[in-house]
């Protein structure tokens, strides 16, 4: 009997949900063995009906949830809920439902900040009323999902490798406990890497990094060797897939971006990757904008409003 | 376990002979049985009797039952009879009653002692100058006139005022504080000590830097009143140079008429400047650098040992066998030498103990003693079953914390099966019970709730392995030095504390697991690399001891800079001590001796060396246990004076080689003149170049010898004839020997006009400006090392800014490189004069020969272990200090991705890498994360 | 703030200079009070930041690294 799965968007872009059709053949493989009876970006199941007539929100139950995005407002919130009541598993799928993500970037500022920024411009005239109608009221800031309700599985990423949501699934089928990376981007990074040698400051990366494009990657020096801020060291392996590629960003020569999160799941990409710099004898404070050290994993109180400045 | 320590004891006299002697032993009672006295401190505090604190050079009190201080070594108690009222009345005995041991013995009585030995080493160390009866400087009478030494202790956190400064006078806080330095150095008036001191200066700049710093911003003056600053020790210069910039005023006069400030307050003191102005000046407080003397019973000690003394009652020494004295087999080390700061007595010491194991080499360890352990048992998979043990230690910790509710409570902590108290935990039959119980109770982690596991936790490590069980499977809990003794008047507070911290030893217990040491085989073979005097002498040394040692030079012929030089300032000819000493590397059995011959490569580390030597187009690899560099420096090109424009114009050792070719020079020279400093106390080079002062003022002294009608002119900064070089400064003066200072911002000026070669400078004793025309211009040019980078990349070692070699702890490891295993002597370390560098070379082959002598190095198993989740970011690899880390392909996986690999016999434990990792990609034995995190959370476990 | 506040301060104390610090202390029988606790390490250097930033979170009301 194929197994029941529910599906949900929260806070997110569904990147997540593109990732999953990525699976490309596994998928066809997979489908016979899944029945998707929620999946609002592919089936259209109303929240409250079909025409809208029931009070509460009612999704079937099914034996794996899976949840992308995090937890803004209100309606995230009622749908997070309903999804752990009427699920026996249930998955984080992206950095959004892990770890906040880019949307997490916002709690760097309160929602009155928001609001003066996207509803006030120079243009508007003052006084102008933000609207409300319509519109989920938000929570204080974004949260990730395991702040808010019980996560099962958490599968980083943005978005996350194919192969990761089919190792997860497959898992999941057999019986099998799904365990997540527990080492970094740099695993199965194959730059050439010696130690950080005399660097002392971070250099913005404006400038391309020393590479020769006839070579492969595994002739390429280390990008924070080189002296970029590559996040690599600090953010949870998975990017490569299953199959020895190599981290997403490093092939395109870009210094990893830590999209998947930290190395474990309540690490902190910033504080870690300060000290590793700051052990190492760089200086931090070559670091322009630190806090895009957490761009991915603002949630879990990481990035705070500090309105009015640090105090 | 090797050393036995004998307290209260004098030497009475010394018979036989070298290799064999019988040493005569008065040891005085202590009254207290040391093997009972557990340092508890009951009977000090019970002590009626309170007496001046010597230590705190009388500023406080002590008892009569007292430790001197509280690093003392044996931890042990002592009775003073002197000041005791048992013994001098016969009535008292306090301490007997209350000591908890029954360790107080007041019938002890003098023991005789005879002990059969090889060789016999004198450390007795100085006195202390004292500056009692001197009237100008107003000891005696002015309360804000103190010794260094008083003020030392005044400063000092475990002093009697805490570290916090406050004149004698009236108990505020001083402002304006003066030091007089040569308080009974180089002086022959008030004292017969025409000596250097050596180490005031230093501590003079110390203590000023130091008050500073415990100034208020805006507050606080300091000035040192001196003759010459004498800071030509290794980064010394810079260290006086960096005091100026703190604001530190130099004052270059011998202040006399020391007076009573107002009101009895402070002190007026009398000085004059250069021109001869007299300047009355106020002082909140002023410090009398007191020089060191030889010991009090340096003249009975040298009757009963046989030796002689020198005119100031030091032992009488030669340069090239610096420790011997001359008894035959007695040999010397510390200020008792001669006066030395702490580096150079360290050192010294290691020399004299090269120079014992010489003669003792053929009786090497047949009396040393090894301890032997039952087999382990594998505790691998068990549940923990922990033993928590709390100790009362007598009343020490029971009369504050609550012993038993502490041992209570340890029985309600998850994974504690057995809980005991005692009254002394770490007592010998307490020790066999803790054995028993863990094999009785099948206990496989221990807590010990008791004192400091920085002294005890060898002794409860050596517990368990007497029951099999792994040594590092017990955690002791400071419920002692860290509880009761600071918490007496809270003990609820400590009694809670004590819980929490055997919550955290058991926590962390809980996760402990069996750690094994670590045995790193010795190559049993010395490598000594340059064969100036320094390695010389460390090779034969060696070689002397026993080991088999391979000695490489570069030129094509031994003796280094030492070739360069004819006689030191004693007068001993350096070239016929240089030819024996070649004789002797060339014939040793023991020696291997290639010239030119370069170290080119190495790898491994202490222990197990393999280096590849290289001559000419041959080379050929070579194991070794140890390395000795001795590299050596050499005298800089001048780039001022008009060095190479005038062929009259000659460095130092350029000079040396003209006389030796030219025997009549001094009788045919009518005037000479000497410029000091050439390159050094500069901007480029801003040491001191140590030897110079000495060799110039040697020079101009024979010349003025052989030929008294000579003009011979010194222009210096500060002379720096350190010890009883001083004596030759003297001479020097005696025979007329003209000394100008010049300041660096004024320097002499040499001109020639036709065939007149003139220096152009002014005399501030005269106060005019002075034109000399000389024959002979000597410039004393700076010592530069020779280029040290090729051992910094083998070995991973380092150097100072200057280029020379870094030793691994300047006072406490001053021949010891930063790299295990690697040893420093001679000029590669620091421009030092022939004596010293002897006496280095002999101290690096004596530190060396500590490794040489065993088969096998044991270390502690507190290192550092890559886990599973490395994933080889590489961020560690860079911050190890000890650069233990590499980065290797990872063989058990099947991909090619890289792991770091951490070197065992490197590795310190330090754990910056543990610290640096993002990931708990390596970690600690015994200090993991998650034994930390367990203490954490104990703390903060509300019970 | 009362007076009754009694912070809970973790120490990381080097076990060569102020673990043994802390040992001489009691030895001169300095007093204290009791609201450190301190836990031995063989160097400053390996208290991860992790560590603080983990005690402060639980409700450690200051984090002393000593070495």
């Amino acid at each position: 009997m194929p197994v029941k799965v529910a599906a949900e968007w929260l806070n997110s872009c569904s990147g997540c949900e593109i990732a999953i059709l990525n699976l490309g053949e596994t998928l066809l493989d997979l489908l016979a063995e899944l029945e998707f009876v929620h999946i609002p970006v592919l089936m259209d199941h109303k929240h409250y009906g079909q025409l809208g007539d029931q009070e509460h929100i009612d999704i079937p139950s099914a034996t794996v949830g899976i949840i992308s995005g995090g937890i803004r407002n209100d309606e995230h919130l009622e749908v997070a809920h309903e999804m752990r009541k009427k699920c026996d598993v249930l998955i984080a799928l992206g950095t959004c439902a892990t770890h906040g993500g880019i949307p997490a970037l916002i709690n760097s500022y309160d929602n009155q900040e928001l609001f003066d920024r996207y509803y006030s411009t120079e243009s508007t005239d003052p006084g102008a009323a933000v609207p409300t109608n319509g519109i989920s009221p938000l929570l204080d800031r974004c949260y990730a999902l395991d702040e808010q309700i019980k996560v099962d599985i958490h599968l980083p990423g943005c978005p996350p490798h194919p192969d990761n949501i089919a190792q997860a699934v497959l898992a999941l089928l057999n019986g099998d406990a799904f365990e997540p990376e527990t080492k970094s981007v740099c695993d199965t990074c194959p730059a050439i890497r010696k130690g950080k040698g005399n660097i002392s400051t971070i250099k913005r990366f404006v400038t391309t990094p020393e590479f020769n494009p006839e070579e492969s990657l595994d002739q390429m020096q280390c990008l924070l060797e080189q002296g970029y801020l590559c996040s690599g060291p600090v953010t949870r392996s998975g990017c490569s897939g299953a199959n020895g590629e190599s981290p997403r960003c490093i092939a395109a020569r870009v210094p990893c971006k830590g999209c998947y999160g930290p190395v474990k799941q309540d690490g902190n990409q910033l504080l870690d990757m300060l000290n590793a710099l700051a052990s190492n004898g760089i200086d931090i404070s070559s670091i322009p904008d630190r806090d895009s050290l957490l761009r991915f994993s603002g949630a879990h109180n990481r990035l705070v409003c500090h309105k009015g400045g640090l105090k | 376990m090797n050393i036995e320590l004998l307290t209260l004891s004098e030497i009475e006299a010394v018979t036989g002979e070298q290799g064999n002697f019988t040493v005569k032993i008065r040891k005085n009672p202590r009254f207290i049985d040391e093997d009972k006295c557990i340092a508890c401190g009951l009977c000090a505090e019970k002590c009626p009797k309170k007496v001046e604190d010597e230590y705190n050079t009388g500023l406080s009190k002590r008892k009569a039952a007292y430790i001197k201080y509280g690093q003392t070594v044996p931890l042990k108690y002592a009775i003073d009879p002197v000041n005791c009222i048992y013994q001098t009345k016969g009535k008292c005995g306090v301490c007997t009653k209350v000591c908890p041991t029954g360790a107080i013995n007041h019938d002890m009585t003098v023991e005789h002692v005879e002990l059969n030995v090889g060789s016999v080493i004198l450390s007795p160390g100085f006195k202390p100058f004292s500056p009692a009866g001197i009237d100008y400087y107003g000891y005696d009478e002015i309360p804000d006139v103190v010794t260094s030494l008083e003020y030392e202790r005044m400063l000092s956190a475990s002093g009697p005022f805490t570290g916090h400064l406050k004149k004698l006078s009236d108990g505020k806080d001083p402002e304006k504080i003066a030091w007089i330095q040569c308080v009974g150095s180089r002086n022959t008036n008030c004292a017969a000590n025409g000596y250097c001191s050596s180490v005031c200066c230093m501590y003079a700049i110390k203590q000023a830097v130091m008050t500073q710093a415990h100034q208020p911003e805006g507050h606080g003056e300091q000035t040192i009143f001196y003759m010459d600053i004498r800071t030509p020790g290794k980064e010394y210069e810079r260290y006086y140079e960096s005091s100026k910039d703190k604001g530190v005023r130099y004052v270059r006069a011998r202040p006399h008429s020391l007076i009573k400030g107002p009101d009895g307050v402070g002190v007026t003191m009398t000085w004059a400047d250069d021109t001869g102005k007299t300047h009355d000046e106020y002082f909140d407080m002023v410090v009398l650098s007191i020089g060191l003397e030889s010991p009090e019973d340096a003249e009975t000690l040298a009757q009963a040992g046989g030796f002689k003394l020198d005119r100031f009652g030091f032992a009488d020494t030669s340069s090239f066998d610096p420790v011997a004295t001359s008894h035959p087999g007695v040999y010397v080390t510390g200020a008792f030498h001669s006066p030395k700061a702490i580096p150079q007595s360290v050192a010294l010491a290691s020399t004299a103990a090269a120079r014992a194991k010489a003669d003792l080499a053929p009786a090497r360890g047949t009396l040393a003693i090894e301890k032997k352990f039952i087999e382990e048992f594998d505790i691998e998979g068990q549940e923990k079953r922990i033993g928590v043990f709390v100790c009362a230690c007598g009343t020490n910790i029971a009369s504050v914390v609550d012993v038993n509710a502490v041992a209570e409570y340890a029985a309600s902590l998850e994974g504690v099966i057995h809980v005991e108290n005692n009254l002394f935990t770490c007592s010998t039959d307490t020790q066999d019970l803790i054995a028993k119980t863990i094999l009785d109770k099948e206990l496989n982690a221990i807590v010990i709730a008791a004192c400091t596991p920085r002294t005890h936790e060898p002794l409860f490590q050596e517990t368990l392995q007497n029951s099999g069980l792994n040594k590092y499977m017990v955690e002791m809990a400071n419920i002692r030095n860290m509880n009761s003794w600071v918490h007496p008047n809270e003990p609820e507070k400590a009694t809670d504390k004590a819980k929490a911290q055997v919550r955290m030893a058991v926590a962390k217990v809980a996760r402990n697991y069996p750690l094994t040491d670590i045995e790193v085989n010795i190559t049993p073979r010395a490598l000594v690399v340059g064969a100036g005097a320094a390695g010389m002498s460390a090779a034969l040394s060696l070689a002397d001891q026993g080991y088999e040692t391979v000695l490489i030079e570069k030129q094509d012929q031994p003796g280094g800079m030492a070739n360069y030089l004819d006689k030191t300032w004693k007068g001993e000819e350096i070239q016929s001590h240089l030819k024996a000493l070649t004789q002797k590397i060339s014939s040793h059995e023991m020696i291997q001796f290639h010239t030119n011959t370069e170290l080119t490569a190495v790898s491994g580390f202490v222990g197990s060396f393999v280096g590849e030597l290289t001559q000419g187009e041959d080379t050929l690899d070579i194991e070794f246990g140890t390395c000795v560099i001795a590299t050596g420096a050499r005298e800089s090109e001048p780039a001022e004076y008009l060095y190479k424009k005038d062929n009259r114009v000659m460095t130092s050792l350029e000079f040396d080689l003209w006389v030796s070719r030219e025997p009549d020079f001094a009788a045919s020279c009518n005037s000479i003149a000497f410029i000091q400093c050439v390159g050094s106390r500069d901007d480029q080079k801003p040491y001191c170049s140590r030897v110079c002062c000495t060799q110039s003022i040697k020079k101009a002294v024979e010349v003025k010898t052989t030929n008294p009608a000579a003009d011979v002119f010194i222009f210096y900064r500060d002379i720096r004839t350190y010890s009883d070089k001083e004596l030759l400064f003297e001479k020097a003066r005696e025979l007329g020997v003209i000394f100008i200072r010049y300041e660096l911002d004024s320097k002499p000026e040499v001109i020639t006009s036709g065939d007149t070669l003139t220096i152009k400078g002014f005399d501030p004793i005269l106060q005019l400006p002075v034109e000399l025309d000389v024959d002979k211009l000597v410039l004393a040019s700076a010592i530069v090392p020779n280029d040290a980078n090729p051992f910094v990349e083998m070995f991973k070692c380092s150097v100072n800014s200057d280029g020379f070699l870094m030793e691994s702890h300047p006072k406490l490891k001053p021949v010891d490189s930063t790299v295990d295993g690697v040893f420093l002597a001679g000029m590669c370390h620091y421009p030092k004069p022939v004596d010293e560098a002897i006496a280095q070379g002999e101290a690096a082959a004596s530190r060396a020969s500590v490794i040489l002598s065993k088969k096998t190095l044991k270390l502690d198993a507190i290192k550092s272990a890559v886990t599973h989740n490395c994933d080889g970011c590489a961020l560690c690899v860079d911050v190890c200090p000890y650069n233990a880390i590499e980065l290797v392909i990872n063989d058990q996986a099947a991909t090619k991705n890289r792991v770091i690999k951490t070197n065992q016999a490197l590795c310190k434990g330090c754990g910056i890498c543990a610290a640096t990792c993002p990931k708990e990609g390596v970690v600690i034995n015994g200090f993991t994360m998650n034994q930390l995190k367990a203490q954490v959370d104990a703390i903060l476990e509300t019970v | 703030m009362s007076n009754s506040f009694e912070p809970t301060i973790i120490g990381f104390l080097c076990n060569w200079c102020s673990y043994a610090g802390g040992d001489l202390a009691g030895v001169s029988r300095l007093e204290y009070p009791s609201n450190m606790k301190a836990i031995r390490v063989m160097c400053s250097g390996m208290v991860h930041p992790d560590l603080i930033v983990d005690a402060l979170k639980k409700g450690a009301d200051g984090v002393m690294v000593m070495g």
